[in-house]
């Protein structure tokens, strides 16, 4: 029995890195982060104790916050353990030269001119075999030139596929074509903003050399990171969401969403469970969002595994404006609750550790989180007269653990600091549009894009 | 093929160290929280203390106590309960939980509410009324097996309880195992179910009380100072108890910002294993009333009535100290038998109607009551508990009196040193009045002893001062004595000087009021 060390990447290198081998400047950042963290929880620990004394007249509101603080441990705790389950399907050497099934991009867009020549290209550029994939673009009824773009780029590319619809049909029915027609063993989605960058699009296949693995997502950051306030505050979300967040689901080799814009699946898993997937409906009326989320749901369903690997950088667009941003996060709201329910009802036949340890624990969570944030920050203040400072500082705790582990994994990720204004709109704003979202949910469009 | 049971094993091994480590990460948290915050409300038993409340709350909670027993509308008397602590199995001090419960809900479904302290004194010093069926709960020595265990059905069922405190242990410690400490005491009382007052301060045990290093009770004796080689003195001994009753209520203030009111006698002990200082009673006595206005000791049929009767005068209020292997029913009987009983009053012994026996033994077979002695004792002497205010009354019993054997009606009994007796010996017929224990005939008729053998009807009659003695429905002696008590209740005692052996049956007992 190997002892076990918790593997950290360094500085991009995809290879494990064991602790002898780390630089002595490494080593010394690594131990103050350990302390910073117990540090962290010491003063975490003594700002509850404080709290102690509210415990008889607000005994749910502490119950909470010692399970959500628990589970947020839980969360980082688990993501240490990544890429030691993920080095058990990427085993290096002769895996990396002799696994290439044949692979099919799926790309769906519509009204997407100005950027799909782009995206195309970018999948050209991948460092893979040109004879071992193909392209697949769905014109899911396009209004402006986006087919006149895609001719012109099938005269340059031999192997894009173009399905050219004239009446929009929706993303669920472009990527089920693109399923239907591709050739590839394995089919990597993708957003029609979105891409992998070409150098890393390897690692996204190799996981599937392991038989039972169903479907891999890569690691997403944004592009336009940069562009304003709320762009960087999306980019510290998205380092946390992925190399955390979806790490720690991968360390169980259970993820519970492969991002649209960075997934691949494997074909035959997901061709039996297509038209259940098309017909999924809610509360009498179909689900037009969610996707990826409710697909990666069929393959868990079926016992497969979903792995995330942070070797495969992909780059996709996030809203630059609060109105966009606003109607992206009530999408995903919504299609966490029909997700949520859908999953709930299988997740503890076939994945009852994932179940107990995870999935009913983050529900009940997210089910809690909108009433406890009221309570603590406009409730309690307005009606019993209690600023809620140590609610606060206790936050402000927790998200600076949150942002150690962060460091941890990716030194060079300018945007950590942006995890605190993050805190400060989900404490403010986002916890409620949970809320918002179940009382809108027969609400089934998309919004503008 | 081997990749991927390594692979399992791999994730199992995560699975397996992940959840252990979230686990213990969580009951880490709890705990060292709780340990800052040093607040006793909030640690491991009081997650246990919080469901078994939510259960009791769902079992019992819906039990309402009567507002109209038999018997009335105010209470004439209120009893006063005593526990240690509460543990799994019962030993020679603690009940178990389950009995401790079963004893609580048959009290609360029978009508039996508890009241506050401050109630109880305003009862007993006659500024209060209360309704009937109320009973104070007391804990002695302030234990945590007495609160945790018990405050959760205390919530459901809405009772209160007193809990009397060392404050050694208690208040001028950081923290004990055993005794409640400081903080827990202060979540007691604020959450209204719970009073504190004083058991000790240091002296709720032994100490030398002879050369030999016998032990005996810290308040009752004299301290064998072994560097002296001799027993302290009244003064030392005075002084020692007076610095322990007024260091604990000072303690009470002090930690708890409370002004006890009451003393527990430690181990509910005030006479008897008082050993090497006879007057240990009375300077005890003394001391604890300038201290406290009363004091609680424990109540056994040899020393009165069960319950406590208002007395303005009075400071010793008894204890019914409850025995581990009493059933709910034994205690339940015990109370309703303490009750006061109203008038007329008949007793066919076909149901336990609350006859104690002092000395002696009692027995009965449902026809009849036996009162017996045997070489152990120089007689025996049953009481009606729950008939201590009974005022003018003809008391009259069915006997089968054996030959040559003394048996006395007594009347305006207020416990076994003071009442009224018609004796009927072999000799004659005679009036006694005890008062104190000094025994005083008042009058002596000579007779025949016609009243020997079955079926006679022997009575006592006690109309304000005067009593009268009638056999068989004929008035025979009768006598004023100015010095009896206005009330007290009825008993039947037999004694003889001769023989070792005796007793005497008695078939039927009634009482008529006297108006």
């Amino acid at each position: 029995m190997k002892i076990f060390q918790p593997d950290i990447k360094i500085d991009g290198d995809p290879s494990t890195a064991k602790i002898s081998e780390m630089s002595f400047s490494k080593i010394a950042y690594r131990t103050s982060l350990v302390f910073l963290v117990i540090i962290l929880l010491v003063l975490l620990v003594i700002i509850k104790s404080k709290t102690v004394t509210t415990f008889k007249s607000d005994p749910w509101l502490f119950i909470y916050s010692l399970f959500i603080t628990t589970f947020i441990f839980s969360r980082l705790l688990s993501s240490l353990f990544h890429r030691h389950s993920l080095s058990q399907v990427t085993s290096a050497g002769a895996a990396v030269a002799k696994y290439e099934p044949f692979v099919s991009f799926v790309i769906p867009c519509k009204n997407e001119g100005t950027v799909i020549a782009q995206t195309v290209e970018k999948c050209f550029e991948a460092d893979y075999p040109k004879e071992k994939f193909e392209v697949i673009v769905i014109n899911d009824g396009s209004t402006d030139n986006t087919i006149d773009v895609l001719r012109g780029l099938q005269k340059r590319f031999k192997k894009l596929i173009v399905v050219d619809w004239k009446i929009n049909q929706g993303k669920r029915y472009g990527m089920a074509e693109g399923f239907r027609r591709a050739q590839g063993e394995i089919v990597v989605q993708l957003d029609s903003d979105s891409y992998i960058e070409p150098s890393t699009f390897r690692n996204l296949i190799l996981p599937f050399q392991e038989q039972e693995i169903g479907a891999v997502c890569g690691h997403a950051d944004p592009t336009n990171a940069d562009e304003n306030f709320l762009t960087k505050m999306q980019a510290a979300y998205y380092f946390m969401s992925f190399r955390i967040l979806k790490a720690a689901e991968s360390s169980f080799m259970s993820v519970f969403c492969c991002s649209g814009c960075s997934s691949a699946y494997r074909k035959s898993v997901v061709l039996p469970i297509l038209d259940d997937w098309l017909a999924e409906k809610f509360l009498g009326k179909p689900v037009t969002w969610g996707d990826d989320r409710a697909l990666t749901s069929w393959v868990l369903k079926g016992g497969h595994k979903a792995v995330y690997s942070d070797d495969v950088n992909a780059y996709t667009i996030v809203p630059n404006n609060i109105k966009q941003f606003f109607k992206q996060q009530l999408r995903w709201k919504k299609s966490w609750i029909i997700n949520g329910i859908f999953t709930s009802k299988f997740i503890y036949k076939d994945h009852l550790f994932m179940a107990i340890f995870y999935f009913y624990p983050l529900l009940l969570i997210s089910f809690l989180t909108p009433f406890m944030v009221f309570r603590a920050t406009i409730y309690s203040p307005i009606f019993h007269g209690v600023f809620p400072t140590y609610y606060l500082i206790g936050a402000l705790l927790i998200t600076s653990i949150i942002v150690i582990f962060y460091r941890a994994y990716d030194p060079k990720n300018r945007y950590w600091m942006y995890l605190y204004p993050w805190m400060v709109l989900n404490i403010t704003v986002l916890s409620y549009v949970i809320v918002y979202a179940a009382i809108k949910i027969q609400d089934r469009g998309w919004g503008t894009r | 093929m081997g990749d991927k049971v390594k692979m399992k094993r791999t994730i199992t091994k995560i699975k397996i160290i992940a959840s252990v480590a979230v686990v213990a990460f969580f009951f880490l948290l709890v705990f060292s929280i709780t340990s800052i915050s040093g607040n006793a409300l909030f640690s491991i038993t009081y997650w246990g203390m919080y469901f078994r409340s939510i259960g009791y709350q769902m079992e019992y909670g819906g039990i309402v106590a009567s507002t109209t027993p038999e018997g009335g509308g105010n209470a004439q008397s209120v009893p006063v309960l005593l526990y240690h602590g509460i543990s799994d199995q019962s030993d020679g001090t603690n009940i178990a939980l389950k009995d401790f419960v079963d004893q609580m809900v048959t009290l609360k479904k029978a009508g039996w509410q508890t009241i506050s302290y401050s109630d109880f004194t305003a009862f007993m010093k006659g500024e209060k009324t209360l309704p009937a069926k109320s009973f104070l709960l007391t804990f002695d020595g302030g234990e945590k097996d007495s609160y945790y265990p018990v405050d959760p059905l205390l919530k459901a069922l809405k009772y209160s309880a007193v809990i009397f405190v060392i404050t050694h242990y208690s208040l001028n410690n950081n923290g004990s195992n055993i005794y409640l400490t400081e903080n827990e005491l202060k979540q007691m009382i604020d959450s209204g179910r719970w009073e504190v007052e004083a058991n000790a301060q240091n002296g709720s045990g032994y100490i030398p009380i002879d050369a030999n290093g016998d032990q005996g009770y810290f308040f009752g004796n004299k301290e064998w100072l072994s560097n002296q080689n001799r027993l302290e003195t009244t003064q030392e001994y005075t002084t020692r108890i007076e610095a322990d009753l007024a260091g604990a209520k000072e303690d009470i203030q002090n930690g708890l910002g409370v002004q006890a009111t009451g003393f527990a006698f430690p181990l509910n002990n005030f006479g008897p294993d008082f050993i090497n200082f006879p007057q240990a009673e009375s300077i005890l006595a003394n001391a604890v009333s300038s201290d406290y206005e009363f004091g609680f000791y424990e109540v056994w049929p040899s020393n009165g009535f069960t319950a406590n009767y208002p007395d303005k005068n009075l400071s010793l209020i008894k204890r019914i100290d409850i025995e581990p292997y009493w059933t709910a029913n034994d205690l339940l009987e015990i109370l309703d038998e303490s009750n006061g009983k109203t008038l007329p009053f008949s007793d066919d012994f076909s149901t336990y109607k609350g006859w104690l026996n002092a000395y002696g033994q009692l027995t009965s077979d449902q026809t009849s009551m036996t009162l017996s002695f045997n070489a152990t004792t120089t007689g025996a002497l049953a009481f009606l508990d729950g008939s201590y205010l009974w005022g003018n009354y003809d008391f009259e019993s069915v006997v089968d009196l054996p030959k040559n054997q003394n048996f006395s009606l007594l009347a305006r009994y207020q416990n076994n040193g003071t009442y009224v007796a018609c004796n009927f010996t072999p000799q004659s017929i005679q009036i006694e009045q005890v008062v104190d224990g000094t025994e005083n005939i008042l009058i002596d008729s000579p007779t025949n002893g016609n009243f020997e053998g079955s079926e006679n009807k022997l009575g006592i009659l006690v109309n304000g001062d005067t009593i009268v003695c009638d056999v068989n429905g004929e008035k025979t002696i009768k006598v004023t004595a100015p010095s009896v008590p206005g009330n007290g209740g009825i008993g039947l005692k037999i004694w003889s000087s001769q023989s070792d052996y005796g007793g005497v049956t008695i078939k039927n007992v009634s009482v008529g009021e006297i108006q």
